[in-house]
């Protein structure tokens, strides 16, 4: 909680064992970077995301489909995870926001990314736009699917694949989907309502459905760390 | 012809689709900085290079959004020019060019 920030956001001081605790934590194992936070979109906010990774190690160079992707998520939290009148997040205190962090994992070589909202989630957001709800019902008979929620979101996924909607809905996804593409390595795990769906750049990897809502999205990037590094 | 760079004219971290969605927004853009030159100069380009990315929802909106704004495909053609002169982003002009073609003039609202 001290590295992402969260109490310092709370106003809660930190004594000085338990931050030697945390810089003992930083040199040994994940660095984590702050959380960013916001109700709108925020490109500098989420540019850091990258740029502190820089600031760590000059080898990191921030890539632009990292910046999208990333954006793409903050948008859709913004745009459909709230969009419900009769949705009242599960931690009202803390409205309708986005959260997002990074961290480097040297251990394992990779680069995570997350975005999280506390909103309907996708499944449920799904219900409430027509337009979308029919193309992914398409989507779900085409590939076999049943309507569990994992299976809802693979089918979100594969219809933002498509170039045939007039709806940008699903685009998103596939843009957020295109950080992995692009860095040729890595996942892509979308936590959504009861979902649980992790996909790579050729598609679903691993699904499940949870027995409970997550209270939101949770979307988390793993890149190898070396697409960061300069050529 | 009027030379736009949207990171110097702009921002240099473009945002979501509209304007609710918080600064450096595709209609943002559109409305203020690239209707306004299209409407004062015969011809207008666009370069596109050394922003921090290019959200989708925010090319889309940006130039598909033209289109839905009563500008004609082939006026467009005529007097827009879109460019990237930096490898990074030498994709980015095809993407616009590409959403321009997909809009659709009676489709006023995408999200």
């Amino acid at each position: 909680m001290q590295s992402l920030g969260v109490l310092k956001m709370l106003g809660i001081k930190v004594g000085k064992g338990a931050r030697d605790e945390v810089l003992s934590e930083w040199q040994s194992e994940i660095v984590l970077l702050p959380l960013q936070t916001g109700t709108k979109t925020d490109g500098e906010a989420i540019a850091r995301l990258q740029n502190w990774l820089v600031e760590l190690s000059e080898v990191f160079d921030p890539k632009l489909f990292v910046f999208e992707g990333l954006s793409e998520a903050v948008v859709n939290a913004i745009d459909h995870a709230y969009s419900s009148h009769s949705m009242t997040p599960k931690y009202p205190f803390a409205g309708h926001r986005w959260w997002a962090t990074s961290c480097f994992d040297p251990v394992n070589g990779s680069l995570r990314f997350f975005v999280y909202d506390q909103g309907i989630g996708i499944p449920a957001t799904l219900a409430e736009k027509a337009d979308w709800a029919e193309r992914v019902e398409t989507m779900l008979t085409k590939l076999g699917l049943s309507h569990g929620d994992a299976n809802l979101i693979e089918g979100a996924v594969e219809v933002g694949k498509t170039r045939t909607g007039l709806s940008e809905r699903g685009k998103g996804l596939n843009q957020m989907l295109d950080v992995v593409r692009k860095a040729g390595g890595g996942h892509m795990r979308i936590l959504s309502g009861s979902g649980d769906l992790s996909l790579d750049g050729h598609g679903t990897i691993a699904k499940r459905t949870h027995s409970s809502h997550i209270g939101g999205t949770l979307i988390e990037w793993s890149i190898p760390y070396d697409v960061l590094v300069k050529a | 012809m009027r030379h736009i760079s949207i990171v110097a004219d702009f921002t240099r971290y473009p945002g979501g689709r509209y304007k609710k969605h918080g600064d450096g927004s595709g209609e943002e853009f559109r409305d203020e900085v690239l209707i306004p030159a299209i409407e004062e100069h015969t011809q207008v380009e666009v370069s596109l290079d050394d922003t921090a990315g290019y959200p989708s929802s925010f090319l889309e909106e940006a130039f598909g959004g033209l289109v839905r704004q009563g500008y004609a495909k082939d006026f467009l053609k005529k007097n827009l020019k879109i460019s990237a002169s930096k490898p990074e982003f030498a994709a980015y002009p095809e993407i616009a060019w590409r959403y321009i073609q997909e809009a659709s003039v009676t489709d006023k609202s995408v999200a």
